[in-house]
């Protein structure tokens, strides 16, 4: 049975529509990310989903239970849900202690219980020493550390994550993903995580999610959403490909300012207006193919990075480090691309 | 995100707060049968008891001074006083009056012509207490609607150390003396409009502009007029009688000058609502107020005239018939002014002044 | 969640609006009404512009003092390391502290052109404080907490990071001070400021002390309609229509704060603390303590030393000599059971109406968010009556209220409103007039607060009410205090509706203040209002080693 199920959610602030028909489900045990472009319904499915907004249609299901829908409405405190949001909501005038032992208290358990768990949680997020602390006192990564342990101590049906991460810098960032990680192996909970970095989203999930303007675009695991993008959107957004505009003419891909790429041969299609997408590794440079001038050169360590003009966008190759001065002519050819009709 | 801040947990306290109020309602309303009941207006009959309301501009420590009295000569009768400057009495009187739910049984202000306006009115229950035949004529109303209790006077002060005082209300403008007088607010001050109302009467709107080029200050009421002169912020002052007594008697250094153009008294009448309640008590008390007790206690505590020409004056000034004496007579006329050209008085008061 | 909850909101609002509407509204619209009905309210008219214009020069004026005095200073205090900024802070809050008449007597009696004591020592009539110039400099003066409590509030919400910007850009400290710092908190100054402006339009105390023995007398619209209210006949009319003038002040300002806030709201960071690093003075702390530690004297020790001479002296204006003094005049007020009783009513009627200020403020802040924009018709109905002169105010309460009021039910119970001659008119006054403090701090408080931090405990299993109780109003709770305490002053002292709304046989503190100061003798005032003061910096002090505590507890 699914752990949660979202079928067909609307929503709308005024004439503004955020989510136009949104269908999902998670099972249990699962990491699902919900990915996309800030302004693409994310938050508001995740605040859906948790209770602090009610869908316009569309019933929202958690653990067959269904807790929005046409004439029901569970507010957010019977839905038994974990939630960690981007802003930290560490309440400032509780200690750490008080604010992991907030859910617990309101379920009434006895003072002992409630002691052994906090201690519990703030182990889990490796805050042992702070319990007494006051939140003005705490790193942001420790502030999220707190609101980590409070939405996980009474033990939720789903823990959702609203951009948990983002207000973190890197390697906090990288450390609590990895703690974030190793908490769900231990705890197997369900899991929602919102968030508009794809780096997050490939390394955590076990399926994602794409969203684009209030409709998922595609929900598969990290590998096929890479490597088999359903739209070009995907592909635009997963993996950081070129998406170029254009039309097949004879084995070839035309741009609108008349740069030719010849298609590679397992990827013939059909004449007519068409969208190329090939990420830059996918890109060969050498001494046949499209010539084009050389506008940056960047060094990654293991590769470097190539950029080209192409009708007023950057297009992007990696390869293996060479010499190359500005704007010198440089060959690019197609290993792999995948097209996408226009209709 | 496009999320909605306003969707907080708001009603709760909406809701208690409403609450608290229905409640705060619920327990300043009286719960009574809906059927007019028939004893509202008893008309208690023989000894008096029950409440007496009295609006009044009568100084409190005179008020502190009446209570043990009237508590010994009417032990059934409860009187609650609302006290305030004249001008406050009056307004609040007319909002009650405007809501048609007059509380006062009595009023004993010290506002002749507020008082004359509401007995031409009809407000009052002619009454006439066994007490007032000795009084004089003029400080009664012959229709018994009212009758006087004290008299205020409004005479010059000047400090001891000074320069030689002015001698009379027309010295203050004619030139005859040197040095600044601080007077009260015809506009807002009862007594000083009394005052003023005189003087225009006598000497016409010339009187005003004179003041004002001689530099006169206008202080708000009679207390403020007392703090200027005996700070020196002015040389003379014109100032309520007991006002100047009372200082004296704390150590001011203060000397009264009665007027040669005669002092302006200003009796503060007593008079009975028609709507009272309980007129048996009210007439009561008007009595007790009357009384030589009550007048000896307005004499010693308010520092005031009595109306009972037996008595002597405050702080052993002469009595009331040697006041009436010495100062300006009140003529229809004048009340007349008072009552239908306030207006245009105080106009040309503050135009005198504004230039 | 509560999330459309519509009808529960329209219910709140409801709940909200009726005892407003009830209690403070429809009389004063009832009154004013029926005075602009009345024939010839209209006529004359023309001839009150000087009172209108001296309305809008002195609250222009004081408005501006405020302004200019309270941003140089609330940089100095907030964000400086000025020696004793601490105690600064206490000491330039007690002008809003204590009620604006008795910093007008503390002046009167040291710049009357004559008798005044600075007068005295400088030569007669160098200062006079009579007249529009006076009243601006002491309303200024006694608003000059309004512009820097909000000032530093702004200061202190500013993110430091932005100033570090501009220290990186290039600038200098002080530079960086002034650049970004200043000009994010003026929004917040010039919302004081506004505050002060409508606080000076409606006052009446101070206009009436200073501005009546000016030559020419100053009459503002406030003294005007009392004066007109005086004369009960054609009077009312007139006052009404003046009053009408006063009252479209209000929304004016209300939208001069809304337009400067828009752009200056900083929110707060959500559970982040904020601190930024106090800018050093260097050399110039020496000249800057001293030119505060002067600015302190002068405009808040000084005339309440002259209150305490005054309270004194045997007699006003003696000569100034230890043997001219006297505690007379305090054992014979102090302890009179009068100014006992006075002082109990006056704080049990402050504390009621603080309660119900902040109750009701907390409300409105809740339904400005809940509505948005019919918000702004709920923050402008609850400002509203401040403006409202107290005098027309107070009149109309006995209007609508002398009579009883009678709800019959099932035609055999009638609950009758019997507020007339009873305590309950007096709060419900005060209430209603302070309503604007309580609506304001709150909706400022609730506007930084992070909706998340309620959210968060609705997740973790908290209903509604409870999130509110457990995550809203504790970060609530210092705005709320603000609030309380506030018009807790305000009503303790307050005067002009006092002394008409007072129930026959009791007394309240702003009454006996009045009496003593226009029928009594100065002096016994003087007493009272010293130990008003000293109750204030007693309240002051308890409050700040409260916040110290609460700080240190963080």
């Amino acid at each position: 049975m699914a752990a949660i199920s979202l079928e067909g959610l609307f929503k709308s602030y005024g004439a503004t529509q955020v989510v136009r028909g949104l269908s999902l489900d998670v099972r249990e045990g699962e990491l699902v990310s919900l990915l996309g472009p800030s302004g693409c319904g994310k938050t508001t499915t995740l605040r859906m989903l948790a209770g602090l907004e009610h869908p316009d249609a569309g019933v929202i299901r958690i653990g067959g239970e269904t807790v929005a829908g046409p004439g029901v409405r569970v507010p957010p405190e019977k839905r038994g849900l974990g939630m960690v949001f981007q802003s930290y909501a560490v309440w400032p005038h509780r200690t750490v202690e008080q604010n992991v032992a907030y859910p617990l208290t309101l379920r009434r358990l006895p003072k002992a219980e409630v002691a052994t768990r906090v201690r519990e949680a703030l182990r889990w997020v490796r805050l042992e020493g702070l319990a007494s602390r006051r939140p003005h006192e705490l790193s942001g990564g420790q502030l999220q550390r707190v609101a980590l342990a409070r939405a996980l101590v009474a033990g939720p049906r789903v823990l959702l994550l609203d951009e948990p991460l983002s207000n973190l810098d890197a390697a906090l960032r990288e450390e609590l993903r990895a703690e974030i990680a190793a908490l769900r192996a231990r705890l197997g909970t369900t899991m929602v995580f919102v968030t508009h970095d794809q780096g997050e989203a490939l390394a955590l999930s076990d399926r994602i999610a794409v969203l684009n303007r209030g409709v998922i675009e595609q929900v598969d695991t990290p590998e096929v959403l890479y490597h088999e993008p359903a739209t070009p959107f995907v592909a635009g957004f997963v993996g950081g490909a070129n998406v170029l505009e254009g039309e097949v003419r004879d084995g070839a891909f035309l741009t609108p300012g008349g740069t030719r790429f010849p298609l590679p041969p397992e990827c013939r299609a059909s004449d007519g207006p068409s969208t190329l997408v090939v990420r830059p590794e996918d890109l060969d440079l050498g001494e046949h193919g499209t010539p084009l001038p050389l506008s940056a050169r960047l060094f990654l360590g293991h590769a470097a990075e190539y950029r080209f003009p192409v009708d007023g966008t950057l297009l992007r190759v990696v390869g293996p480090p060479r010499e190359a001065r500005a704007s010198q002519i440089l060959h690019v050819q197609l290993r792999k691309a995948r097209l996408f009709h226009r209709g | 995100m496009p999320h909605n801040p306003g969707r907080m947990p708001f009603p709760a306290l909406v809701r208690g707060a409403g609450l608290a109020l229905a409640l705060v309602v619920l327990a300043s309303c009286r719960i009574e049968s809906a059927a007019p009941s028939s004893d509202v207006v008893a008309t208690h009959e023989g000894t008096p008891s029950g409440e007496v309301w009295v609006y009044t501009s009568m100084y409190q420590h005179v008020l502190d001074a009446l209570e043990p009295l009237l508590k010994q000569r009417l032990p059934g009768v409860t009187v609650r006083w609302y006290q305030a400057g004249s001008e406050k009495v009056a307004s609040r009187l007319d909002a009650e009056r405007a809501a048609g739910a007059v509380r006062a049984d009595l009023l004993a202000a010290s506002d002749p012509f507020f008082i004359e306006r509401l007995a031409r009115a009809g407000d009052f229950l002619p009454y006439a207490s066994p007490h007032v035949l000795r009084v004089p004529r003029s400080l009664l109303d012959l229709d018994a609607r009212y009758a006087a209790i004290r008299v205020s006077t409004m005479v010059l002060v000047h400090r001891e150390d000074s320069p030689p005082p002015p001698t009379s209300f027309a010295a203050l403008v004619d030139g005859s003396w040197k040095g600044r007088v601080a007077i009260g607010d015809p506009l807002t001050s009862g007594t000083a409009f009394t005052w003023a109302v005189f003087c225009q009467a006598r000497y016409g709107d010339a009187y005003f502009t004179g003041l004002r080029e001689r530099g006169a200050i206008v202080a708000g009421g009679n207390a403020a007029v007392l703090q200027k002169v005996e700070s020196g912020e002015a040389d003379a002052g014109v100032l309520l009688l007991e006002n100047a007594l009372t200082a004296r008697a704390k150590g001011s250094h203060l000397q009264v000058v009665w007027p040669t153009d005669g002092a302006v008294t200003i009796p503060g009448p007593v008079a009975l609502f028609k709507s009272t309640p309980n007129p048996v008590a009210a007439k009561a008390v008007v009595d007790v107020l009357l009384s030589p007790e009550g007048q000896r206690l307005i004499v010693e505590k308010g520092d005031m005239h009595a109306v009972d020409p037996r008595l002597a004056g405050p702080r052993d000034e002469p009595g009331v018939e040697t006041l009436l004496q010495r100062a300006q007579p009140w003529t229809p006329a004048l009340v007349e002014q008072g009552l239908a050209r306030g207006g245009a008085l105080k106009e040309a008061f503050s135009r005198a002044f504004s230039r | 969640m509560s999330a459309p909850a519509t009808p529960l909101r329209w219910v709140g609002l409801a709940a909200w609006l009726a005892p407003l509407v009830v209690f403070a509204v429809g009389p004063v619209v009832f009154l004013l009404a029926r005075g602009l009905g009345a024939a010839g309210a209209l006529e004359g008219l023309a001839a009150e512009t000087g009172a209108l214009v001296n309305t809008l020069a002195i609250s222009t004026g004081a408005a501006a003092l405020a302004l200019v005095l309270g941003a140089p200073l609330a940089l100095l205090l907030f964000r400086t390391d000025l020696p004793l900024r601490g105690a600064y802070a206490v000491l330039f809050t007690l002008p809003s502290a204590i009620p604006a008449f008795i910093w007008g007597m503390g002046w009167l009696s040291l710049a009357s052109p004559r008798a005044g004591y600075l007068n005295r020592l400088l030569g007669e009539g160098t200062l006079d404080i009579h007249g529009p110039v006076g009243i601006a400099f002491v309303e200024g003066v006694s608003g000059l907490p309004l512009v820097l409590l909000a000032g530093g509030a702004a200061m202190r919400r500013v993110d430091p990071a932005l100033e570090e910007a501009a220290r990186v850009c290039g600038a200098s400290p002080a530079r960086a001070l002034l650049t970004t710092t200043l000009p994010l908190a003026l929004p917040s100054l010039s919302s004081g400021a506004v505050m002060v402006f409508l606080m000076a339009a409606s006052s009446f105390g101070v206009p009436y002390l200073l501005g009546v023995s000016a030559s020419p007398p100053t009459r503002v619209l406030t003294t005007r309609i009392y004066e007109l209210v005086l004369r009960a006949d054609e009077g009312l009319g007139r006052a009404s229509a003046l009053a009408l003038g006063l009252l479209l002040l209000t929304p004016v300002a209300l939208l001069a704060t809304w337009a400067l806030g828009r752009s200056g709201r900083v929110r707060l960071s959500a559970g982040k603390g904020l601190a930024s690093r106090p800018f050093a003075l260097g050399r110039g702390r020496a000249v800057a303590g001293a030119a505060v530690a002067l600015g302190c004297a002068v405009l808040v020790l000084l005339p309440l030393g002259a209150l305490v001479l005054t309270s004194l002296q045997r007699g006003f204006g003696a000569r100034l000599a230890w043997g001219e003094l006297t505690l007379a005049h305090w054992s014979g007020v102090l302890w009179a059971p009068r100014t006992l009783r006075a002082t109990g009513l006056s704080l049990l009627l402050a504390t009621g109406a603080g309660a119900l200020v902040c109750a009701l403020g907390l409300g409105a802040a809740l339904l400005q968010r809940a509505f948005r924009r019919l918000g702004a018709g709920v923050e402008a109905l609850a400002v509203w009556p401040y403006a409202v002169p107290g005098t027309v105010l107070a009149l109309a309460l006995l209007v609508a209220f002398s009579r009883d009021w009678r709800f019959i039910l099932l035609e055999r119970v009638a609950f009758v409103l019997a507020l007339a001659h009873t305590p309950w008119l007096l709060l419900v006054a005060y209430a209603g007039k302070y309503l604007a403090l309580g609506t304001r701090n709150g909706a400022e408080a609730l506007a930084q607060l992070d909706p998340s931090l309620a959210e968060a405990a609705r997740v973790s299993g908290a209903g509604p009410t409870r999130a509110f109780r457990d995550a809203t109003l504790p970060l609530l709770r210092p705005a709320l205090l603000a609030a309380f305490v506030l018009t807790f002053l305000a009503c303790a002292t307050e005067i002009t509706m006092s002394v008409l709304l007072v129930p026959a046989g009791s007394e309240v503190l702003g009454k006996l203040l009045f009496d003593l100061q226009s029928y009594a003798d100065p002096a016994a005032a003087a007493v009272l209002a010293c130990a008003f003061v000293a109750l204030v910096a007693v309240g002051q002090g308890v409050l700040a080693l409260l916040g110290r505590r609460a700080a240190e507890a963080r």
